[in-house]
């Protein structure tokens, strides 16, 4: 069994005790009230697509919440990427590969009355494939203020990488990120929310690609990028509702910097028309832009001492995703006799993304459900 | 940036003047506003296509996600 499948194994195992730890939890609040426990089961499936790769990833995901206010959410998914590579198939031509993540993860949440309701959460994230684990320990509270009309949310998490090559069985490297971040969220009125968020992400360790290779003059040499990387990222949401004719619209803006000298900004319209109470239709655009980093060249010269790099992120470039989205209530099963499915929600979307870096062009799709007990 | 900082403050301790009482929040919790569990799975599959494709990555945009390089 290789050290992932191993890692993953225990991690699974963890997991399982956690959920059991959960359940006892809510299980004793829940006696203490007499209460219902409520939750739900969601499943999705995700789909992308472009000129050399193409990922498939299956996500599960139980959420159980206790009227005393415990929280245990589990989840699992698999990504499933066919690539072209030539790096990783060790010939000398392209070849279509398949690599498999596992991830699984769960969070334990707890809401407290100080006055005011205070939630928090802690969760552990564990991500294994045949040539990069992470594992992931994350933790944040959320104070809400004054009937809810403010929300006040800090967290941090801590990522622990290890990162190896398919191609060097002698090479191992780490890299270990820490994040904080925090957002306020106001009731602006009966119809509008805005959210204002900042993140700092502080990255040290390997930050490279271990297959990719940089020209120095004809010859390639391994990508060498920086090892310490702080990443900032501001972000303001507005959620308007229009009751005439039932329209919800979402604005986003994310300003991003880092040390890196990377610039980018991000902004994002979505409009969700209600055309009935159980069948919403969507529509979003996001556009994202970006400068190169300060080590960035399109080539380098022969002899060169210094940061390369071949990653197309590293270059100027933009982004565009839309497409249309569509949220159905499955009502229809409470004449079907089976009133605990009409509850649930199915989701289709599909998005045309396009890039201008030669990573290029390429669709995303999800369709998945949500079922709350 | 300043600037921008000290009017968003302003605006959100304007918006803290006016108290919404919770039964006046219906539009906010209308399937439209609040499609935030529903989109979760989505939103978590988007940011690590993000982070594989542009240099901003997901930071500040959803939870951490693990993941490789997404490289290739």
């Amino acid at each position: 069994m290789r050290r992932g499948e191993r890692q993953l194994t225990r991690a699974l195992a963890w997991l399982g005790c956690a959920l059991l730890l959960g359940l006892w939890a809510v299980k004793a609040a829940a006696d203490e009230v007499t209460g219902t426990w409520t939750g739900a089961v969601e499943a999705h499936g995700n789909y992308f697509l472009e000129r050399s790769t193409r990922v498939i990833m299956p996500e599960f995901k139980l959420e159980l919440e206790s009227p005393a206010g415990v929280d245990v959410d589990v989840e699992y998914l698999v990504d499933v990427i066919s690539s072209a590579s030539i790096a990783q198939t060790g010939s000398d031509e392209d070849d279509v590969f398949t690599e498999y993540r596992h991830q699984a993860g769960a969070h334990l949440g707890y809401e407290l009355d100080i006055g005011e309701p205070l939630e928090l959460t802690a969760g552990f994230i564990f991500s294994s494939e045949d040539d990069y684990t992470s594992r992931i320990y994350l933790v944040n509270a959320a104070l809400a203020l004054w009937d809810r009309n403010t929300t006040i949310s800090a967290g941090g998490s801590f990522t622990d990488d290890t990162v190896l090559s398919n191609a060097d069985p002698l090479f191992e490297d780490g890299r270990r990120v820490v994040t904080l971040n925090g957002s306020i969220e106001q009731v602006m009125g009966p119809t509008f929310l805005l959210t204002l968020g900042y993140s700092v992400s502080v990255l040290e360790g390997f930050l490279a690609n271990p297959y990719r290779r940089a020209l120095k003059g004809p010859l390639p040499f391994p990508e060498d990028h920086p090892r310490e990387r702080t990443r900032h990222a501001a972000y303001g949401k507005l959620a308007w509702f229009i009751p005439p004719s039932n329209t919800a619209v979402h604005l986003t803006h994310r300003v991003y910097v880092d040390t890196w000298k990377i610039g980018a900004l991000n902004p994002e319209l979505r409009v969700v028309q209600e055309l009935h109470e159980n069948f919403l239709l969507g529509a979003h655009y996001r556009f994202y832009i970006q400068n190169s980093a300060f080590f960035y060249q399109e080539a380098y010269p022969a002899g060169f001492d210094g940061y390369v790099t071949n990653d197309p992120k590293m270059a100027e470039h933009e982004t565009h995703l839309f497409g249309p989205r569509i949220d159905w209530r499955l009502a229809f099963f409470e004449d079907a006799g089976m009133p605990w499915l009409a509850r649930g929600w199915a989701v289709l979307t599909f998005d045309r993304y396009l890039s201008s870096n030669v990573f290029g062009d390429g669709y995303v799709a999800t369709v998945g459900g949500r079922l709350p007990f | 940036m300043g600037k921008v900082l000290i009017t968003l403050a302003l605006l959100l301790g304007a918006a803290g003047c006016t108290h919404v009482a919770p039964y006046e929040r219906e539009y906010l919790t209308r399937p439209g506003m609040d499609n935030g569990k529903r989109d979760a799975g989505f939103h978590a599959f988007m940011a690590h296509i993000y982070e594989a494709r542009e240099g901003a990555g997901a930071v500040g945009l959803a939870d951490a996600s693990g993941g490789g390089c997404g490289c290739n």
